[in-house]
C-alpha cells in the first residue's frame, strides 16, 4: 500500500513536473516555429487555424507532416495532399523539430484550443502569453504597479498595499503580500482571476466597484512575470532612496522650522525691561 | 472569533457615538465651568512649550489627515499617484506623528514631576495621558510597519467608516486587518468615548483665537514710568497698580 502510493506520487510528480516543464517550451516552440503562419483559434493565416489539431489528425501523422510535410505530400497520403492543395499549394518548410518537442507544441496547442463546450472560457494564452510581451507592456505595468498611471475605472494602485523586490520598483506597501513571486505562485491564470475577482475583503473594496480593464491585467500581468522571473529586459526605475532622502529632509526642516516659528513667540523676559 | 469583531467594530462605534454626544451634553448642563484644557500653564510655563507646541501641532495635522482621508479618500489617492508626493505626504505625516509623540511624552514627564502640576491631576489625566500615548505609539508602529497608511486608509478604513455612519456596518476588510491596526481603530473609538469625562472636552470649545493670539497679554492701565520703585518709600499716594 505504502509502495502503491509512493510510486503515485512519483508518477504524479513527474506528470506535474512535465506540465510544468513542457508548458513553456511548447508555447516557445510554437513562437518560434509555427506563429507566422499558424495561429491557435484565431483563425487562418497563411496555414490553417490549429486549434483542436489534434482531435482531426492522429499524432504519428501530425509528427510526420511537420517534420517533413513535403514527404508526406509526395508519398500520396490523400490528408496531406487534401490540405496542401486546400492551402493553395503553398510548401511548409520541413521543421528541424524532435517528436518530444512537436508533442510539446501539441499540448501547448491543446492547452489553448478553445474549448467548443464552453465558448466563454479564455485559454492561458489568451490570458498571458510570455511570448508576445513587450518592453512596453512591461513598463506599463510597472506604471500601472506604481500608479503613475491611473487605473481607467479609478481602482486604487497595486503600491498602496503590495511591493515588490525591484531596486526598479519604487517601494511598495506592506499591508498586503509581496508580489515579488507571485507569478510562480500562483500562475498567470491564478492572478488573472483575483483581479478580475478579488476573493479578499480589502480588494474587494478597491476593485469590487472598480474593475480593471483586459489591458490592464495583462499590462500588470507582463510586469509581475518580469519582477517574479527578471526577464532580459531592463526597465527604467526610479531611485526610491534619492525620494526617501527628500523626504527626510523636509521632515528636519518642517520639525525645526514649526519649534522655530513658535519659539519666537515665546516671552522669553520680563515685560518691564 | 466572529463576536468580537462585531463588538469592537460594529457595537463599540455606536456605543462611542453615543455616549460621546450624550456625554458632551450633559457635562455642558452639568459641569459647564469644567468645559476647558483646564490649562496649568500658570503653574508651569517653561517646560508646558516643549510639549504643548509640538502635541498639539502635531495632534492637529494628524486629526486633520484623518479626516480628509476619510472624507474625500479619491483626492488622496490622487495625490499619492506620484510616488514622490506619496513619500512627502507618508513623511509629512509621520514627522507630525513623532512631533505628538515626544510633545505628548514630555507634557507627561512634566505632568509627573511638576509639584504643582502634580496637585492638580487626578487619575482620569494619568488615564488620558496613557491612552494618547499607547493610540500615538500604534500609529507610529502602523506607519513603518504597515506603510502608505495614507493609500490604503482610503481603500479599507474610508469605506469601513462610512458604512458605519450610514448605518450599515460592513467589517468584513477591517476584521482581517493586522491586530495593530485594529487596535488603533478600538483605542481611537475608545477615545471618542471617554472624550466627554476628560479634559479632552477642550477640543470642542477651543478658541480659534489662540492660534495667533501672543500667549500672555499684559496692559498697563497708566505710564509705567510713574510706578514707585520698591527700594524707595511711599510717596503721597499708595500706587494702585504696584
Amino acid at each position: 500500500m505504502v509502495k502503491k502510493f509512493f510510486y503515485l506520487n512519483i508518477l504524479f510528480l513527474i506528470a506535474l513536473l512535465n506540465t510544468v516543464i513542457a508548458q513553456p517550451q511548447g508555447e516557445k516552440l510554437f513562437a518560434e516555429k509555427c506563429k507566422a503562419c499558424h495561429t491557435v483559434g484565431e483563425g487562418r493565416l497563411v496555414g490553417p487555424d490549429l486549434s483542436n489539431v489534434y482531435q482531426r489528425r492522429n499524432e504519428k501523422w501530425l509528427i510526420n507532416f511537420i517534420q517533413s510535410s513535403q514527404s508526406l505530400i509526395n508519398s500520396g497520403d490523400p490528408d496531406a495532399v487534401a490540405i496542401f492543395s486546400e492551402y493553395n499549394k503553398i510548401i511548409m518548410p520541413d521543421q528541424p523539430v524532435s517528436a518530444i518537442e512537436i508533442k510539446s507544441i501539441l499540448d501547448f496547442i491543446a492547452a489553448n484550443s478553445p474549448d467548443a463546450s464552453n465558448p466563454n472560457q479564455r485559454t492561458p494564452a489568451q490570458i498571458f502569453s510570455a511570448t508576445s510581451i513587450t518592453q512596453i507592456d512591461i513598463e506599463r505595468g510597472k506604471a500601472l504597479f506604481e500608479g503613475t498611471i491611473k487605473l481607467t475605472n479609478g481602482g486604487a494602485a497595486c503600491i498602496s498595499c503590495h511591493s515588490v523586490a525591484n531596486p526598479a520598483v519604487f517601494t511598495g506597501g506592506l499591508l498586503a503580500k509581496d508580489l515579488t513571486n507571485s507569478f510562480s505562485l500562483l500562475t498567470a491564470a491564478g492572478i488573472d482571476g483575483i483581479l478580475r475577482n478579488p476573493p479578499f475583503p480589502a480588494m474587494n473594496n478597491a476593485y469590487g466597484l472598480h474593475q480593471l480593464t483586459d489591458q490592464e491585467i495583462k499590462d500588470l500581468l507582463a510586469f509581475l512575470d518580469y519582477v517574479d522571473n527578471k526577464g532580459v529586459v531592463q526597465i527604467s526605475g526610479l531611485i526610491s532612496e534619492s525620494y526617501l532622502l527628500i523626504g527626510l529632509l523636509l521632515m528636519i526642516n518642517l520639525t525645526a522650522g514649526l519649534l522655530l516659528i513658535f519659539w519666537n513667540r515665546v516671552k522669553k523676559t520680563s515685560v518691564n525691561k | 472569533m466572529a463576536f468580537y469583531n462585531n463588538f469592537f467594530f460594529t457595537v463599540l462605534p455606536y456605543v462611542a457615538i453615543i455616549i460621546f454626544f450624550i456625554g458632551i451634553v450633559y457635562r455642558f448642563r452639568a459641569v459647564k465651568f469644567s468645559y476647558s484644557s483646564l490649562s496649568s500653564q500658570f503653574l508651569e510655563t517653561r517646560k508646558l512649550y516643549w510639549g504643548s507646541v509640538p502635541f498639539h501641532w502635531g495632534i492637529i495635522f494628524l486629526f486633520f489627515g484623518h479626516l480628509i482621508a476619510f472624507l474625500v479618500p479619491g483626492y488622496i489617492l490622487l495625490w499619492n499617484q506620484q510616488p514622490l508626493r506619496l513619500a512627502i505626504l507618508e513623511l509629512t505625516a509621520f514627522t507630525f506623528g513623532l512631533m505628538t509623540f515626544i510633545g505628548l511624552i514630555n507634557l507627561f514627564y512634566r505632568r509627573l514631576t511638576n509639584a504643582r502640576v502634580r496637585k492638580v491631576t487626578n487619575y482620569v489625566d494619568i488615564f488620558l495621558e496613557v491612552i494618547l500615548l499607547a493610540q500615538i505609539f500604534l500609529g507610529l508602529w502602523i506607519a513603518v510597519g504597515y506603510r502608505w497608511g495614507s493609500s490604503w486608509f482610503a481603500i479599507v478604513l474610508s469605506p469601513y467608516l462610512k458604512s458605519i455612519f450610514t448605518l450599515n456596518p460592513q467589517i468584513d476588510a477591517v476584521a482581517m486587518l493586522p491586530l495593530v491596526i485594529q487596535l488603533h481603530i478600538i483605542l481611537a473609538f475608545i477615545i471618542l468615548l471617554i472624550i466627554p469625562f476628560t479634559r479632552l472636552v477642550h477640543l470642542l470649545v477651543f478658541p480659534l483665537s489662540y492660534l495667533w493670539r501672543p500667549y500672555q497679554k499684559v496692559i498697563w492701565n497708566w505710564d509705567r514710568k510713574k510706578i514707585r520703585n520698591p527700594q524707595t518709600s511711599w510717596t503721597l499716594h499708595k500706587p494702585r497698580n504696584n
